[in-house]
Parts: structure tokens; sequence; C-alpha cells
């Protein structure tokens, strides 16, 4: 906010303070001269003649003497919307909506911009919105498809995508947006069929062929992806792909072709983009060329700093505080237990650090017939945001669970875990003999003590690896986990310390059905290590385990081309090739190294 | 006002120096032993002071160096020496501990201290004839001094000679920072007629015996076997106990006749430590009560945990309970203790779920426990000893170190093995793996001080064998 409210405002909506960003309930509703209706006509015509600059100078001019003028309001926002001014039209849109609330064009444009700005729960708000103000509009459900695709829920964004293909007539983009759905719930094969269509529809659409390849990819038909790939680079050429046509060329055994493309998206007037780093990183790394990966990752962070994307140290420093404080033993003494046994098919939490070997054991575990996999889910940290509501407390988790020590609340337990229960199903393909599924969003260990709670008798099983090998791997991926730690390397550090630590005070302060699983192991000595996983869930030993890259699973995380590839060790204590760049770490992380039982 | 007198010659501030030493009040002492060793930094008398008030103030590696910088100037100071034999011996280094205590006792055969420093030094090296033979010498130059007499009691003990044993055991109460068996001011309330000491035979009617519940827990779970002995004795008995005990007390005497609160208790004339029931009753020449299980878990608590258990552990795994370090004030904590990753040989095994039934500071190990077997932290479940009997109900094996919970699990008679140091407290005696206390319990002894290797490879052989 600008110190005087007649500057021009800071989200550069070119309109000034007192009259955008900082304006009064009582400026918005003031009255209107009388020429602004044909200056807003005026205006109308300049836009529709593709003069923007004086459509522009119109609206300002309008703003400023009527700043309610929602015509006004939605032309400059369109503007600056076309310029690249995310931030200001997104203001000017919700102040629309402050005039006129049922302005659903208004709704639908702001949710696709939020979902635009990476402002996720924001979009979902607004998208939801227009899908009850228009229930049978094709393009609410079809944005509320697209925020709830992107944001981990594909199964509900399936379902609303399948509605605005059923109030449309069929569209090109909408199928191939459903297949790109389907691709991130596995349903490879489902995908490829709405590709397919999805191409003779609308055959020019670049990045409709560019999914389809990263579906064929994901799918193991690597010669499919490549022609896909080319298809959709002949329409648009200068769209980076250099990234995934690495990808495609190293999965083919053919690092020195990924590199020279990598090192062609790089000259690039825009440069590369921080996944052709990271891939340009991996390659190097498997070459042995350590000191070059490394800062191919350091650049690659940069530019993902660069995006606005920082760890949240404040905020994960403060949930961490206060969860130690509620989650103490003395505390948790009276609390109420679920009541009631749930029926159906029970979680069993993958937790620990990501790119510690968490997609591997899922990827083992799922080749169980009686475990199905959930990947990353979701569930428990939007069941954490919801939990204050679902207990009726005015504080925020974990607080809010002191609302369990009420007599109305004795069965707030069985309440969350139900709640838990019923979002997950929804994203589980749940087959029939499944009893168990997986859970494995990384960094789930924060809330060790509320699984705990909701969950008295759900394996927890802890996923251990070399912790310089961790945070070195997480350098080589964009991670948004742990309130963006990944985004550089003292960060990643620091995040994966508090959750040792908190850990360790869980594992003090309550009884845990716990298991820790070194990644180390489970390379060195595989089948021993998968018996004794099979055996702590109560499972019977099943050879399929043993050969989970037979697993046609498609796992959606970062990991997915590994866990397709036999077991190697060469993944193991990769950090000792990049001391000199872990350095300003190993100080910090040493004690808790030692105390895991490594060493350096 | 005028300020004292400043002390400035090597001989006054030694006096000061060991004037304060005398009042306990080693901080003081060492500020006049500093100004001293300013004077004259070779004064072997002051170096020896020094090395006494680091004793005091629990710094035993300066107090080392104090003392062997004593005895390099001075190598026939027996106070040094016998220090040294001390420290090595709190520090565990039996061997240096012996020769300085050897050393000690030569120079200066008349020095009651030093006598009983290697009888506490031989008993830990397990030199029990040897430890006897200090003690004797010791009281024989102070007839009325405790410390040799609770040693020799306990090296007695161990040995099997119990009668002597346990008359010399009576001493305990007179240890200096021993506190009393009943708070001095509930018998000074009873004026001209004290309560008396009980002598084992049955009392007139209408006489009330109190008997405390003495020492640690483990002491009143192992002795609690006596009450119903008492109590035919003595109908008309109270017992003072602290709360935690209850839940043990209760199963061998009605409820009703155990006080938590001195100030509550009712008129009593006569009175008994329940540590001194085993002299009264003659144990070890006639044996030792053993009637079967003694005490027993509450059904509905062992249900209750039995289904915990079941949501906690896999239910093929067998169920191992686990302790591994004692109370920590307790005198002998360090050698009776260990730290949970020195347990690791048993975390290798297959199929085993350990129970930590480990409560206190040591719990905390286990956040930083990442063994192969699960090992899950019940403590902060565990409210009482009812829950804790309810927990060793539903085991295969408890395996703890020389605490409380090895006593429940023997007064069970549940399977237990109890981890024991070298130098064990008396009632394990010597030379056996069971005990006459307890037919549950497998007894593993180091072979060499500090080293838990060999009992803890006989356990794995017993888990795997088992």
């Amino acid at each position: 906010m600008p110190k005087n409210a007649n500057d021009f405002c800071d989200c550069q909506s070119g309109l000034r303070a007192r009259r955008c960003c900082a304006i009064s309930e009582v400026d918005l509703a003031g009255p209107v001269p009388d020429w602004v209706p044909a200056e807003a006509e005026r205006a109308a015509m300049a836009l529709q003649n593709g003069d923007t600059g004086s459509a522009r100078e119109l609206c300002l001019a309008i703003l400023d003497v009527a700043p309610g003028h929602t015509g006004a309001l939605a032309m400059l926002a369109q503007h600056l919307q076309g310029s690249g001014q995310i931030d200001a039209s997104i203001n000017l849109l919700a102040r629309i909506l402050r005039l006129t609330p049922d302005n659903l064009p208004a709704v639908q444009q702001l949710a696709g911009l939020l979902l635009k700005a990476g402002r996720l729960p924001e979009a979902e708000f607004q998208a939801r919105n227009a899908v009850r103000l228009a229930p049978d509009n094709a393009t609410s459900h079809a944005l509320l498809a697209m925020i709830l695709t992107t944001g981990h829920c594909p199964h509900i964004g399936e379902f609303h995508y399948r509605q605005a293909l059923d109030l449309a007539d069929p569209d090109g983009i909408t199928m191939a947006n459903l297949a790109w759905n389907l691709k991130l719930q596995g349903r490879i094969d489902e995908a490829r069929a709405l590709y397919r269509q999805s191409v003779s529809l609308a055959p020019s659409i670049h990045l409709t062929w560019l999914g389809w390849a990263r579906t064929e990819e994901a799918g193991r038909e690597l010669e499919d992806a490549s022609r896909f790939l080319t298809r959709g680079r002949r329409l648009v050429p200068d769209h980076p792909t250099g990234s995934f046509e690495a990808t495609l060329l190293a999965r083919r055994g053919e690092p020195q072709a990924a590199l020279a493309v990598l090192e062609e998206a790089g000259r690039r007037p825009a440069g590369p983009t921080s996944d052709e780093l990271f891939e340009k990183a991996r390659i190097l790394d498997r070459q042995g060329c350590s000191d070059e990966a490394f800062a191919a990752m350091l650049q690659g962070k940069a530019l993902v700093r660069e995006a606005g994307n920082h760890y949240a140290e404040g905020e994960a420093a403060d949930l961490t505080t206060r969860l130690t404080r509620f989650f103490t033993a003395p505390r948790l003494h009276r609390l109420p237990r679920p009541e009631t046994r749930a029926t159906g098919a029970q979680p069993i939490f993958i937790v620990g650090a990501p790119r510690s070997g968490t997609t591997l054991v899922e990827q083992i575990l799922s080749s169980h017939p009686a475990i199905a996999a959930g990947d990353e889910l979701p569930v428990l940290s939007q069941l954490t945001v919801a939990l204050p509501r679902i207990l009726g407390s005015p504080l925020a988790y974990p607080e809010a669970l002191s609302e369990l020590w009420m007599g109305d609340q004795q069965d707030g337990l069985d309440c969350l875990r139900d709640e838990y229960l019923r979002q997950a199903r929804k994203l589980v393909p749940i087959e029939a003999g499944n009893r168990l599924f997986t859970d494995k969003m990384p960094f789930n260990e924060m809330h060790l003590g509320l699984i705990a709670l909701m969950f008295p008798d759900a394996p927890v099983v802890h996923v251990l690896r070399h912790p310089l090998d961790v945070v070195l791997s997480m350098m080589s991926v964009d991670l948004t986990h742990g309130f963006h730690c990944a985004s550089e390397l003292a960060t990643a550090a620091r995040h994966c310390l508090r959750m040792i630590d908190l850990v360790s005070h869980y594992r003090q302060q309550m009884p845990l059905r716990y298991l820790p699983v070194r990644y180390e192991d489970l390379l060195n000595e595989f089948e021993p290590n998968v018996r004794r996983l099979l055996a702590f869930l109560e499972l019977s030993f099943d050879q399929r385990c043993l050969q989970f890259e037979e697993n046609r699973r498609y796992a959606r995380t970062a990991s997915y081309a590994q866990v397709t590839e036999k077991l190697n060790t060469r993944s193991l204590y990769r950090y000792r090739a990049y001391m000199r760049h872990l350095e300003p770490v190993i100080p910090l992380m040493e004690p808790a190294i030692c105390n895991l039982g490594y060493q350096i | 006002m005028t300020s004292p007198p400043v002390p400035v010659s090597l001989r006054d501030l030694l006096s000061q120096a060991d004037l304060e030493l005398s009042k306990g009040k080693p901080d003081a002492a060492e500020h006049a032993l500093c100004v001293a060793l300013a004077l004259e930094p070779a004064a072997p008398e002051a170096l020896c002071l020094a090395g006494l008030a680091a004793h005091l103030s629990r710094r035993p590696e300066l107090a080392i160096r104090w003392f062997e910088r004593t005895v390099r100037l001075q190598p026939d100071n027996a106070t040094a020496h016998s220090g040294l034999g001390e420290e090595f011996r709190r520090a565990a280094q039996l061997d240096e501990a012996a020769r300085h205590g050897r050393l000690a006792a030569i120079i200066e055969p008349g020095d009651v201290n030093a006598l009983h420093n290697l009888g506490i030094t031989s008993y830990d090296r397990l030199e029990i004839e040897r430890s006897v033979v200090c003690n004797r010498r010791a009281l024989r130059l102070a007839p009325n001094m405790p410390g040799p007499h609770f040693e020799l009691a306990e090296a007695l003990l161990v040995s099997g000679h119990f009668e002597e044993g346990w008359e010399e055991y009576e001493w305990r109460f007179r240890l200096p920072d021993s506190p009393p068996p009943i708070p001095p001011h509930l018998l000074a309330a009873r004026g001209l007629a004290p309560p008396r000491q009980w002598n084992g035979r049955l009392l007139p009617d209408g006489d009330q015996l109190l008997l405390v519940a003495d020492q640690g827990f483990g002491d009143v779970i192992q002795f609690a076997r006596y009450l119903p002995m008492v109590q035919a004795l003595c109908p008309d008995l109270l017992v003072a106990a602290s709360a935690e005990m209850v839940p043990i007390l209760r199963q061998v005497i009605d409820e009703q006749r155990i006080h938590e609160d001195w100030d509550s208790l009712p008129d009593f004339q006569t009175w008994c430590a329940l540590s001194s029931l085993p002299r009264l009753f003659g144990t070890g020449s006639q044996g030792i009560p053993t009637t079967g299980p003694y005490l027993e878990a509450d059904r509905e608590l062992a249900d209750w945990w039995k289904r915990r258990l079941d949501q906690l552990v896999p239910r093929t795994y067998r169920r191992i309970g686990l302790v591994w370090a004692g109370r920590p004030s307790h005198g002998n904590d360090h050698n009776r203790s260990l730290r949970l990753n020195q347990l690791a040989p048993l975390f290798d095994l297959d199929e085993v779920a350990f129970l930590s039934l480990q409560i206190g500071p040591a719990a905390a190990d286990i956040g930083r426990y990442f063994g192969r077997a699960p090992l899950v932290n019940l403590a902060p479940e565990i409210t009482d000893f009812d829950d804790t009997l309810a927990i060793l109900s539903g085991l295969e094996r408890l395996i703890s170190v020389d605490t409380a919970v090895a006593h429940l699990a023997g007064a069970m008679e549940r399977p237990a093995s109890v981890l024991l140091p070298f130098a064990p407290d008396w009632r394990w005696l010597i030379d056996r793996s069971d005990t006459p206390w307890y037919p549950s319990l497998t007894l593993h002894r180091q072979n060499a001080p500090g080293d838990w290797t060999a009992p803890l490879h006989e356990v794995v052989n017993l888990l795997r064998t088992g």
C-alpha cells in the first residue's frame, strides 16, 4: 500500500490507491457523474476496435470518479489480464463481486485467474460459487474440474469434467483435460482413448498432443510418446518441452541427446525452465558430473524462488511448535477414543521426507492384492483445515482438538476418521479384495498425532533415508511439499530436521503403531525387508511384491519413472559426490544424521 | 560493622578450606584453595584438599587431576589414594580403583574411610570375601560407623550369609542422608511412650502395628509377600505407603489398612519397616517364602490392555516388554541402567514387537530408536502399577534391568529376564541364573564390569530358542 492514498496503487492497476485497493465502502457506492455512461460506451467501442490503450485510459478516468462502475471495472480487468497484470485483474474482479455477487462471468473469470496465479483454495471457492450460481453451465463445471485436478483431487475433478461434457457439445479441449485428469488417476488406457477422441475433434491443439505424449510416457509407451511430442512441437515450436523431451531420451538410454535438447532449450531468449534444469541435473548426476549437476540444481531452484515459491518457515515453525505443545501425554490422557470401528478398506500411512523412498514402498505394498495405492492423498491436510468446523471449535488445528474434552464431542474422533475415510475413498481406486490402502503424502509425519488419535491401529511406515541423500534429491526436483521447503538447500534441511524432531516428540508422547524402514536396508536386503513390511501389516507374503516394477500402476509422483525400473543401488549414498556442495548444511544436520543411525 | 580478617598464610587458608569442607561447602573451600595454590602451587596438602572439594562438588575429572598431582608429589598420601580409589570406582575403572584403594589402606592402616572405600570397590569387583574383610577391619576401628556395617550387610547377603547379613542390614537407617522410616515428629508426638520397634512376635490383643513400606518400589513389591504372615501375628495392622504402592499392597492386605498420609494415621504401639521383615522371619536360614504368585492383574484392565496392544502391534508378533533404566536418583543407577541403543542385539529379531514399559527420562530414548523390530512406547498411557500389571499379564516375557517392573513380573510369576550388573544388588545373590525370591525370573549377569555383551547375548538366544 503506498503511503499516500493519492499515489498509484501498488497492485499496478493504474488507479490511485484510494480508488483501488484502499477504497472505502462509501466511495464505492458514491454518485456517478452524468458523463460516465457515454464514456463507458466509448471505452467499450475502443476495446472492440482493438484500441486497448484508449480503452484503458477511458476506464481509468471513469473509475477515478465512479469506482463502483462494474462495466469499467470489467473492461480494465480484461485489459490488465491481457497485459499479464494478473494480481491487479484479480483485485478488480473481486471488487465487481463485492458490488454484484451473482455476476457469473466475473466469478468464472476470477476463478480462472486465481488458478493461473496458483491460489488454489481461493480459486476453488470461486469455482464452487460459479457452479452454485449456474449448475447447468459447462464452463463453471470445467473450471471447477480444472482446479480440483490441479489441487490433487482428480476424482472429484473427473465428476465435473463429465458434467461439463454432458452440458455442452463435445469439445476437444474439455476431453483432453479429462484425459489428463484420468492420467493423473493412473487410468492410462481410458486417458488414451479420450485423447484419441479429442484429437479427432480438435487436432490442432498442441497441449493435447503434449498431454497425450506424457500419458504414453507414464504408460511406458516411449515410442508413441515421442511421436506425439513431435506432433505437438510442430504445432507450437516455441512451447518449452525440453524437459519432457530430455526425460524421454534419457529413459530411452540417450543421455547425450537429452543433454543436447536441454542445451538448445537453454538458448531460448527466456532461458531454460526450472524443469529443464532439474532434468539436466539428474542426467548429469547419472553421468557422474556432480559439480555441473549441482550448478543446474541451484539454477533451477533460483527460478523456483523467482516464481514466488519460498519456504513458509514462520508458518512451518509455528505449526510445529503448536503441535509439540498440544500433543503431550498428560493432555492426551483424557481424550476419548474412537467409539466405533470403521468398516471398509483402512489406511496405511507411509510417511517420510519426499525423495526418501516412499513411492518405492508404496509400489511394493500395492503389488499385494490386499492393498490399494492411494498415492499422495491431500486428505489429511484438508482435514486439518476442516477440523475446527467439524468439531465446532473457535480454535485452529491442533488446538481445536480440545473440543474432544467436551461432553458433546465424545464422538469427535469418529467424525474426523469417517470424514478422512469418506474423502480418501473418493480418491483411491479400491478394488475387490483391497483391505488396506496407502496414503503416502510426504511429510504426513507432521500429523502423526492426529493419525494415531483417529486410527489407533493404523500402521505407520516411516521411510528413512540418509538425510544428506534426501536433501540432495530434493534439490533435483521441483517440490511443493513441506511449505515449499525444497526451494533452497538450507530450508530443505531445516524442514527435514523439524520433522525428525517432531516424530521423536510424538513417539515420546504417544503409543504408535510405527515401523521405521530404511531405504538403504530395502535396497541392500530386499526380500527380508519386504517380508518384514508385510508381516507388520499382518499380511501374508506375496511374491508379486518382489516384482514391484511389474506393477503397472502409474505412481503420480516425482519418482514415477524410478519405480518402473528394477531395483538398483545407484541412488545409495549419492551425497558423497556432493560433499562440497552440501557442506553448508552438514553441521546443522550432523546430530540428526547420527541419531538416525547414519554416518557422514 | 567490620569485615572478617582475611587469612593470608598457607596454613590459615588450608584450615579455612578444611573447615568449609567439613561444613559441606566445597565452593567456599575451593575459593580458599585457589588462593592457597596461587601462593604455593605444589603444596600437597592444598592439592589433596582441592581434590576433596572437587569430589564433593561432583566434578570427578577435576578431583582425579588434583589427587594425581598430590600423589606425584607425595606418594604416601593415603587420603589422595583413597580419593582416587573412590573416583575411579565411580568411573567404573575398577582395577585402578582397587590399586589406589589398596595403597591407601597399606599406607594408612588405621584410616577407616580408606578401608570402607576399598570394601565398596571390592564388592564392585565381586571380590566379596575381600569386601567382608575390609569392612570388618573398618568396624574394628570404628564400631559405630554405619557405612561399613551396611556394606558388610550387602556383602554377607549377596553371598548367602543371611543371619548376620540381616542384622547388619539394620544399620541402613543410620546411614548419612538416609531418611528415617517414620518422621521424627510422629514419634515425638507420642511423648513418653514412643512406639516400640516390633520384634516379630505375636502382639497382644488391641496393640496396633504400623508397617512402613520403606525404600524403593522394588523392595516394597519384594517384601509385600510377608504381609499375610505379619497379619497372622498382628491382626490389627496398619501400613504406611506412598500412593504408588497402593495397587500392590491392596492385593495382599485389606485396602482400609493402607495409609498414604502420615498425619491421618491412627494410633499405633509398635512399628516395623517392611524391609526388616526378612530378618524378623528368619529368611534364608529358614528359606524364602514363595507361595506362588502374590500379585495379579485386574481382569478387566488386562482385557483393555490386550485390545490396546492388538491395535499397536501385529497379532502374530511375539510381545516382549522392555525396561532398560531404573530411577536415575538410585545410587547404583549408573551400573544397573543401560541406554536403549545398547540393547541393539535384541532389535534384529523378526516378528518380535517390544513394548516399552520404561518411564522417566530414559523413555526419551524411544524418540531416537530406529531398530528393525517395532518398539511401542506404552508409558504415556500407563497411569499406575495396575496398568503395569495388566500389561505384563499379556506379554510373552519381560526384559528388564534391576528395577520395580522386574519385581512385578516376579511377583506375578510371569517370565522375565533380568539384566544384572557385574556386582548386583544383594538380593540377586551370585553365580546363579535363577533366584529363590521369584521362580519365573531368569538372571543374566555381566561377566565383566560395565560390559552388557554377555547378558544380552544370553537374552537374544533365549528369545531365539523360546
